[in-house]
C-alpha cells in the first residue's frame, strides 16, 4: 500500500521546520521552557516523519546506537569535570563567582548531549519496532 | 478570568473526548482521538503554568504514541500460521488447495487479515519478539489422525475459528494459555 500524496507532501514541508524547532528548544533550554528531553523528543518525531516520506528507508542502526552510548559517556565526562575544578562531582565546573555567560556553557552542553541521547534512543527503539517482522505501510 | 473560562471549556472537551475514546469501536479513529486528547491536555498544562510539561506532552502524546499505535495496528493485519503437518492439508497450490487452507483462507478473509503460512523448517524467526507473534500452530495427531489447530487462549479470533470448524469431525481447535508454548 502506498501513502497518500497529501501526507507525503505535508511531511516534506514540515520536516525541516520540526528539526529547527527541536534544535531551538534544545539550545534555548536554559532560558526558556523545554530542554534536552523535550527537544530530543521533537527531534525524534522529525526523523521518524521520514518514514512517511520513504517507507523503504533503512537507517544504520548499529551506528546510531553507538552514537547514543558515546553521548552518554560524554555526559558523564562533562559532569565529572567539576571534580577537577571544585572537588565535587555533578555540579558546574566553573567556580561559583564566575561570569554568568561562562557558567551557562555547562547547561548548554549538557542539554545538547541529553537531547542527542534522547533523540537517538527513541529513533533506534522505533526503527527496531518498525523493522521487526517486515512492516509495510 | 478569561483563562479560567477557556480552561473549563477545555476540561469539558477533555471529558467528551475521553468518553469517545472508550466508546469508539474503530481503531484508527481511536488513535486520532487519542492524539487530540493529548493536544488538549498539553493546552491545559500550559494554562496551569507548566509549559515544560506541555512541551513533553505534545511531543510524546500527540506524535510518538499514535505512531506506535498505528504501527501495531497495521502489524495485526497478518495472521501467521506455522505448519507442522507433513501432508497436503495446508498446501496452497493453485487448483488443489488443501481443506485446511480453504478454511483458514475464508477465516482470514472474514477478518480482512493477510494469511501467511510458514513451514516448520523455516529457520530462526527474525526480529526481536517474532517468536511471540505466531497466531496458530497446525499439527497432526499421530494416534487419532486428527488435525490440531493450536492458538492462544487470550485471542478472540480463536472462538470464531472454533465455530467455523465445529462440523468437521477431524479438526480440533485447542486453546493454550499464554506462555505455555515457545513458538
Amino acid at each position: 500500500m502506498k501513502n497518500s500524496s497529501i501526507l507525503v507532501c505535508i511531511s516534506r514541508i514540515l520536516f525541516p521546520f520540526i528539526l529547527l524547532f527541536g534544535f531551538y528548544i534544545i539550545i534555548n533550554g536554559h532560558v526558556s521552557p523545554g530542554g534536552g528531553f523535550q527537544g530530543g523528543a521533537i527531534l525524534a518525531t522529525a526523523i521518524l516523519i521520514t518514514y512517511f516520506i520513504d517507507p523503504e528507508r533503512i537507517l544504520n542502526l548499529k551506528f546510531l546506537i553507538n552514537l547514543e552510548k558515546s553521548s552518554f559517556i560524554i555526559i558523564l565526562l562533562i559532569v565529572s569535570l567539576s571534580f577537577l575544578t571544585r572537588g565535587v562531582f555533578f555540579t558546574n565546573f566553573v567556580p561559583i563567582d564566575g561570569e554568568i555567560d561562562i557558567k551557562k556553557i555547562f547547561l548548554i552542553a549538557l542539554n545538547f548531549f541529553i537531547g542527542m541521547k534522547v533523540a537517538l534512543g527513541l529513533v533506534s527503539v522505533f526503527s527496531t519496532f518498525i523493522k521487526e517482522g517486515g512492516y509495510r505501510i | 478570568m478569561n483563562i479560567t473560562i477557556i480552561g473549563n471549556l477545555l476540561q469539558i472537551l477533555l471529558i467528551i473526548i475521553a468518553l469517545t475514546i472508550v466508546l469508539s469501536s474503530d481503531n484508527i479513529k481511536m488513535v486520532i482521538f487519542f492524539s487530540a486528547f493529548s493536544l488538549i491536555t498539553s493546552g491545559l498544562y500550559y494554562f496551569n503554568k507548566a509549559p515544560d510539561v506541555a512541551l513533553a506532552e505534545v511531543a510524546i502524546g500527540s506524535a510518538i504514541m499514535p505512531l506506535i499505535l498505528i504501527i501495531s495496528i497495521s502489524k495485526q493485519r497478518v495472521f501467521m500460521v506455522v505448519n507442522y503437518a507433513d501432508d497436503d492439508f495446508l498446501s496452497s497450490e493453485e487448483g488443489k488447495e488443501g481443506r485446511g487452507y480453504e478454511i483458514l483462507a475464508s477465516f482470514s478473509e472474514y477478518y480482512k487479515l493477510k494469511l501467511e503460512i510458514h513451514p516448520k523448517e523455516d529457520g530462526e524467526p527474525q526480529g526481536l519478539f517474532t517468536n511471540r507473534s505466531v497466531d496458530l500452530l497446525v499439527e497432526k495427531c499421530p494416534s487419532t489422525n486428527k488435525y490440531l489447530l493450536k492458538g492462544k487462549k487470550s485471542s478472540i479470533l480463536m472462538n470464531k475459528l472454533e465455530q467455523m470448524t465445529i462440523d468437521k469431525w477431524d479438526i480440533e481447535v485447542l486453546k493454550i494459555k499464554e506462555g505455555e508454548t515457545d513458538d
